[in-house]
């Protein structure tokens, strides 16, 4: 939310998204996340800025827009993510930017993999053993035995089918992620 | 690894930019309308930035990949996060992995003493295991121990693992409620549910109150797959943790089509996102997940 939408406009966008205030702060979240992939995968380089745009022509009209509309809020959030996309791409910015781009030997670059790094242990020293055990066997391959056939042992052992043990370590992958950008977030 | 299902496939050339324009916005709205088929293709993308990673994905495929994602630096940011995550799960085995790193052997290299030690201990320990009767007495008092705690853990309310005991008391009040039926002095609650891939996006609402124990819900499963003889319904949260489960489930035939039909008492569900996962057992005895129902569980005003 940016700091000139007023507070009672970002409450109507979360009593729209979920009565029950938790629930809505979860969708919220979930949103926000599916909007950043969005731009990202469409090859945006600051794909947050203009998640924080949509967001903010969304709860700028929800007064407006909640009270007639039909279907999900999510639906409504891609229509406004499509318009800012169109008009990002008609701004003249350099799309393409050279691969060498990221120089990971600079001072900031150093700083922020040590960031990431230390947030990294102290989100994993989170979890419990159980799940550590779960995302290493699940990641990592140790010979002789190949990756597929750890993952098959350790659904066998959990008593659960591949697919539900795929989503769960991205589940877990998710959670370290999300601890680790708000360690971040504090931090810098 | 389901790479060989179509959907996956589909979500992949979607990734790197191998679906024509109309085809990628239609993806992009069923990852707006369904979480479910969002976090596939999260799954999806971080399955290929690590073939990509690995070089196992093909001449044509790479770069198509880089393409798309060496060029824009928040992919970029992304790859570079998946290696180093990778690199520090690398380099974090269990604790059972590294045993075998933890045995001394350096002080039989650097110290005779120590290696003299030990090798007496190792020599100690082959004269005890050597003798027949030793090792009787031993088995026979471990097959004791063994049964003890078997007995003692396997089905009691306060065993090693409480969580375990309380989900077999929930499972067997289910079983004993669904094979009676008996719910005369509890309000139904009707729930029908429909599978995650025709839902349409929709999660149904459970509006339950906290602490009210007189409350049963009669969930109504539709189901379009050939009919098995017997299913079981397992209850998972959004943490994707296991609650409790109810097996031997018959279908019913309705005027709505196929059902499957179960109660479960309202006080086992808290507020939050649950799903029911419904398998049958195969031929070959593996276990088969058919469907997954969502709904959510709010706090009834």
């Amino acid at each position: 939310m940016s700091d000139q939408t007023p507070p009672e406009d970002f409450e109507r966008l979360l009593n729209w998204l979920a009565s029950d205030r938790e629930a809505a702060g979860r969708k919220y979240e979930e949103i926000r996340r599916t909007l950043h992939n969005y731009f990202r995968r469409r090859e945006v380089a600051d794909p947050l800025s203009l998640v924080d745009e949509v967001i903010e022509r969304v709860t700028c009209k929800v007064a407006e827009v909640a009270p007639g509309f039909i279907g999900e809020p999510s639906h409504y959030f891609l229509a406004v993510a499509r318009r800012v996309l169109a008009e990002w791409q008609r701004r003249p910015v350099e799309k393409e930017l050279p691969l060498d781009i990221i120089d990971s030997t600079t001072n900031e670059s150093i700083t922020h993999k040590e960031l990431l790094l230390q947030s990294l242990e102290e989100c994993w020293a989170k979890r419990t053993p159980r799940e550590q055990s779960i995302l290493y066997r699940y990641c990592v391959e140790t010979p002789p035995f190949k990756l597929s056939e750890a993952r098959d042992e350790l659904a066998r052992e959990l008593e659960m089918s591949l697919t539900a043990l795929r989503v769960m370590v991205h589940r877990f992958k998710k959670t370290i992620r999300r601890c680790i950008e708000r360690l971040m977030a504090k931090k810098a | 690894m389901p790479d060989s299902t179509e959907q996956t496939k589909l979500i992949r050339q979607f990734l790197v930019g191998q679906l024509p324009e109309e085809q990628c916005q239609e993806l992009e709205a069923r990852i707006f309308a369904e979480p479910n088929f969002a976090e596939e293709v999260e799954i999806v993308e971080e399955e290929l930035m690590r073939d990509y990673a690995t070089g196992r994905l093909s001449r044509e495929t790479s770069a198509l990949f880089e393409e798309k994602y060496k060029h824009s630096l928040a992919n970029r940011a992304e790859l570079e996060y998946e290696k180093i995550f990778h690199q520090f799960i690398s380099s974090k085995p269990p604790t059972s992995q590294r045993a075998p790193d933890t045995e001394p052997i350096l002080p039989l290299i650097t110290n005779p003493d120590a290696g003299v030690t030990l090798l007496r201990r190792k020599s100690r320990f082959r004269a005890f295991i050597s003798k027949p009767a030793t090792l009787a007495v031993a088995a026979l008092l471990l097959v004791v121990l063994f049964v003890g705690l078997w007995t003692r853990f396997k089905f009691g309310p306060g065993g090693i693992d409480p969580a375990l005991s309380a989900r077999r008391m929930i499972e067997e009040r289910l079983q004993s409620l669904n094979a009676t039926a008996f719910t005369s002095g509890y309000k139904l609650l009707p729930v029908d549910l429909r599978p995650i891939e025709r839902s349409e996006g929709q999660i149904p609402r459970i509006p339950l109150r906290t602490g009210e124990t007189d409350r049963i819900i009669e969930f109504h499963l539709n189901i379009t797959e050939e009919q098995r003889e017997r299913y079981r319904a397992l209850f998972v949260d959004d943490k994707r943790n296991e609650l409790f489960a109810l097996d031997d489930l018959p279908v019913e035939t309705t005027q709505g089509g196929q059902e499957i039909k179960f109660l479960i008492p309202g006080e086992y569900l808290k507020p939050g996102d649950y799903e029911i996962e419904l398998s049958y057992i195969d031929g070959s005895g593996n276990r088969r997940l058919i469907s997954g129902y969502v709904f959510r569980v709010i706090e009834a005003s």
